[in-house]
């Protein structure tokens, strides 16, 4: 478990990570990942690192609430969920890489 | 000078308990919330019939344990240190506290993960390695469906099935691919077979038992060689095997059922290994009798260096973490160092039966229809990889994933490198020119893990003046 | 696979990459019989490790750039044919004309850059001058502290391994060989010291000229051919991160520092900011150059330098996962300036090298112009700069 990289879910805006590696903890916004995603500009919940990370500005156990969408988003960049991609499934982009 | 033992399953939650009993200060570094591995998986918080070496890794003063990390790259430095890029904190979030360690000895034990060979439908929804099912049931206990086929070969799928009744699940049958004949000719090819060890034949046939109880089918010499469904697995088409595991014809049946899990054998988890520089055979970690790796000073124990359970793992930590504490000037317990090197010449004999008596035959390769994914990340099917060796004349892993992108994707080549690599030398086969060249480039990763890019941009804290040593 | 004294080659091509492969091609055009013999797999050295470069934009006014300026215009005529030969699905490289976008964020590199793109278009390149607020135009997620901007739309990239399968393809179908896993040891020589065969692990290959490809290994396989030649490995370091959506880079961009990078002598590691994306999502982010010898080993603080860099340039970027780093060498001449020619102190032995991280791109007229010397054809481009007993790679090295 862990390798495969099959079900990537975004979690307080940040996609790209593994529903099978990540703990849930209270106050997560999770939603299923389709296809390639860029992450919203902003953390849209305290993220990651406890209260000794450098980044952290909510200190104390504070959280503030999970924001919607960041409007900072590029609109271009949205992209409706393709037929072929099942939950779980691949999630490539279309065409070549190296 | 410290001992880094990367892994905390059972090889190293050993190597790092006889390092430190020998006198070594030890940093176990470990990508999960909890010690103990695939192996001892349970819910957060569950100490329920833990052996004594959880205890012993608890209270041992000189071992200091970093749960949560990932090492993600790893490089000498001068002075034949090891220099280990960790990040530690919620799995793939951005911003997690970012430091190197440096080791002056270095325990590799990072486990294997579940192979699986592809099959038409193997993408799909309700398909789990064996691995996964019983990790969900171990530590979650969620079961993958409601009514459940375990199929691959191993002697492991039945301590998945046995997790899976524990949950609650139907488990329609256990499908072992080898035939009898194999099984009992690879475990009496060596002296030391299964009727020795006392113990796994009596975990053997409380699994028996368990089976019949719960009316659980077992067949040998049988696969799924298909799963159907829309969005999600609906049914499976299985068959009978030749010895070689090509189906047999007319042999074909179709099983309602909701989830599947497959299990055919292990890969280890190289990255380290092979980040180290460290020599490999035959797919493994090389080692000698104190488990050393060809590097001087880096060890590797358990899964890397073969597969063999988690016994074997254990005494392979054991004498790991002895070698690494001497090789750091310390003078571990003689006494001890020879009986785990006994229980290690022991339990790899086991080993060596398992993998004889458990191969992956190439007729897997008959199973997958020319548009069956061969890399699920990028979408490659067997008809592109064939092009790839066919038209583009791909000779090389490195050329053929450039030519049709099978292994590029996220997950870097680690489900589908060696499916992959052997297809396409089967390929290269049928037209007569040799297999692929340089068949390690597939294993290749520099990176053992994904970083954020600004995550990467920002200087770690060394370890050693964090913690104020 | 290879019977050794059983065919006569006209030409033997030492090196299966992107050069040996265009040389072979243009040689087998031209109706010789050719053979390429590569140690390894084809594609699978320095061509395989690059982004795929087909640039006018990054270089000087000079020699190089002419050349680039004939092979920019010759590589789509060079997929077109293959695609006309071959058929659409073995000739599709991924052809994209994309454009470059060259960047300054400071005003010393603003005046530095506009004065470099004023030259390049006096030499007839197509340097666009962006006014304020025109790269964020064509790169919306470009940081806005640009302080000057050049696009270049002329600019390209192709996939590298995929060209070079198809130009190979195309010497096979005309009669030609390429014979992988075979190093090739060294040359044989008759009356007048003339090459008459290349020897290789598995015997001789007779043939009438030899062409070094090598590569970054080129001065090796010189040294072996008894004509010595200053071509250096140059590494160099690329980022990969996971896929992203569609048209979040657009261009191959870079840091106008590129430019001083690429012609740097500096042993030291060198870096400058390039991103592009490629048809499958993911982004490439270079580059590094550094002269370590062929030291592969990971450098971690390489990696953090290009993350920081291309942070900077495209800070909406930060949170993206970097799934993959690899590297490469790059074959590097002390002039910074390809060899293409016949070797005069080594009679039919030739070379096609030392085009360190522009080989992609100077294929194609490379080529041509070594088959145009080689049959005696008027050339397309002058050869006096490339030709290999200029003093900047003999000086030194043993006769």
């Amino acid at each position: 478990m862990g390798v495969c990289f099959d079900c990537l879910v975004v979690v307080n805006g940040v996609p790209d990570i593994r529903a099978c590696q990540r703990v849930v903890e209270p106050g997560d916004t999770i939603r299923f990942q389709w296809g390639a995603e860029l992450p919203a500009a902003q953390p849209q919940k305290r993220e990651a690192a406890g209260a000794d990370h450098p980044g952290a500005d909510h200190p104390g156990g504070e959280r503030p609430d999970p924001a919607g969408p960041d409007p900072a988003r590029p609109e271009p960049h949205a992209r409706p969920p393709r037929s072929d991609e099942q939950s779980g499934g691949s999630r490539s982009a279309e065409g070549e890489a190296w | 000078m410290k001992v880094v033992v990367v892994g905390a399953g059972p090889a190293g939650m050993h190597a790092a308990v006889a390092a430190a009993r020998g006198g070594a200060r030890v940093v176990l570094v470990d990508s999960a919330p909890q010690a103990g591995g695939q192996y001892y998986r349970r819910p957060p918080g569950g100490t329920a019939a833990l052996p004594h070496v959880f205890e012993e890794l608890r209270r041992q003063p000189r071992i200091e344990h970093l749960p949560d990390a990932t090492v993600w790259a790893m490089e000498a430095v001068p002075g034949g240190l090891h220099r280990l890029h960790v990040q530690q904190g919620p799995a793939d979030a951005p911003g997690r506290r970012s430091m190197t360690i440096e080791a002056a000895a270095l325990v590799l034990a990072t486990g294997a993960y579940d192979r699986v060979v592809p099959f038409p439908g193997w993408d799909l929804p309700g398909v789990y390695t064996a691995g996964a099912a019983q990790a969900l049931a171990k530590s979650q206990r969620v079961a993958v469906g409601r009514r459940v086929l375990v199929c691959g070969t191993g002697p492991f799928l039945l301590p998945v099935a046995r997790s899976l009744l524990a949950v609650g699940a139907e488990v329609a049958g256990v499908l072992e691919a080898n035939a009898p004949a194999t099984c009992l000719r690879g475990w009496l090819r060596r002296p030391a077979h299964p009727w020795h060890h006392r113990a796994k034949a009596a975990e053997l046939a409380g699994y028996a038992a368990l089976l019949a109880r719960h009316r659980v089918p077992y067949r040998p010499r049988t696969a799924v060689i298909a799963a159907h469904g829309t969005d999600h697995v609906e049914a499976v088409t299985t068959a009978r095997l030749d010895p070689d595991w090509n189906p047999v014809p007319g042999s074909e049946r179709r099983f309602a059922v909701d989830a599947v899990c497959v299990g055919h054998g292990f890969t280890p988890q190289l990255e380290p290994v092979i980040a180290a520089g460290c020599r490999t055979r035959g797919g493994f970690a090389e080692v000698d009798d104190r488990q050393a790796t060809s590097v001087p000073g880096v060890f590797a124990a358990g899964e890397l260096t073969g597969i063999g359970g988690a016994d074997l793992s254990a005494a392979e930590g054991t004498v790991a973490g002895c070698a690494a504490a001497r090789h750091l000037g310390h003078a571990p317990d003689p006494a001890r160092e020879a009986a785990a090197r006994r229980r290690v010449r022991h339990w790899r004999d086991f080993a060596a039966a398992l993998a004889a008596a458990h191969p992956v035959r190439p007729g897997w390769q008959t199973w997958a229809a020319d548009d069956t994914l061969v890399c699920r990340c990028e979408e490659v099917t067997v008809r592109e990889l064939r092009d790839a060796v066919e038209h583009h004349r791909a000779r090389g892993a490195r050329s053929l994933k450039l030519l049709c992108r099978v292994g590029l994707g996220p997950c870097q080549g680690r489900i589908c490198g060696r499916n992959a690599t052997e297809l396409a030398d089967a390929f290269l086969r049928e037209r007569g020119a040799p297999p692929l060249l340089d068949p390690d480039a597939a294993a290749k990763r520099p990176l053992a893990a994904p970083v954020r890019l600004a995550d990467l941009a920002t200087p770690p804290t060394a370890y050693e003046a964090q913690e104020g040593t | 696979m290879l019977s050794p004294g059983s065919t006569h080659a006209d030409v033997v091509v030492v090196g299966a990459g992107v050069i040996g492969a265009a040389c072979a091609e243009a040689l087998s055009g031209r109706g010789l019989r050719v053979t390429v013999v590569d140690r390894g797999a084809p594609a699978s050295g320095t061509t395989a490790c690059g982004e795929g470069n087909v640039l006018v934009s990054d270089k000087a006014v000079g020699p190089e750039l002419t050349l680039a300026q004939a092979s920019r215009r010759l590589w789509p005529e060079l997929l077109d044919r293959l695609r006309e030969e071959a058929g659409p699905s073995l000739a599709d490289a991924e052809w994209d004309e994309k454009g470059g976008l060259v960047v300054a964020t400071s005003g010393a590199a603003a005046r530095a850059l506009t004065g470099f793109a004023a030259g390049q278009r006096a030499a007839g390149i197509d340097a666009r001058e962006l006014p304020e607020g025109g790269a964020a135009e064509l790169e919306p997620l470009l940081t806005p502290k640009v302080t000057a901007a050049v696009h270049y739309p002329e600019d390209a990239q192709l996939q590298p391994v995929l060209a070079t399968a198809a130009l190979l393809a195309a010497v096979t179908r005309r009669g030609g060989c390429v014979v992988s896993g075979t190093p090739a040891l060294g040359v044989e020589s008759g009356r007048g010291g003339r090459v008459t065969a290349v020897t290789t692990r598995d015997g001789a290959l007779p043939c009438g000229a030899v062409v070094n490809a090598c590569g970054p290994w080129a001065g090796h396989f010189a040294a072996a051919a008894g004509a010595p030649l200053t071509v250096l490995p140059r590494r160099g370091m690329v980022l990969v991160t996971g896929p992203l959506p569609e048209a979040t880079v657009r261009h191959k961009v870079y840091d106008a520092d590129y430019v001083g990078a690429v012609a740097g002598d500096d042993a030291d590691l060198m870096t400058s900011t390039v991103v592009e994306s490629t048809r499958s999502g993911t982004v490439l982010i270079g580059s590094s150059r550094q002269r370590i010898g062929f030291e592969d080993s990971l450098q971690v603080h390489v990696l953090r330098t290009l993350a920081a860099k291309a942070v900077a340039l495209f800070p909406a970027l930060g949170r993206v996962p970097v799934m993959r780093a690899y590297g490469g060498f790059r074959p590097y001449t002390p002039d910074h300036l390809p060899v293409i020619g016949e070797d005069p102190r080594c009679p039919g032995l030739w070379h096609a090298t030392g085009h360190e991280g522009a080989g992609i791109g100077l294929a194609p007229a490379t080529g041509r112009l070594l088959a145009e010397l080689m049959v005696g054809l008027p050339p397309h481009v002058d050869p006096w700069s490339f030709r290999a007993d200029r003093p900047a790679l003999t000086k030194g090295q043993a006769q």
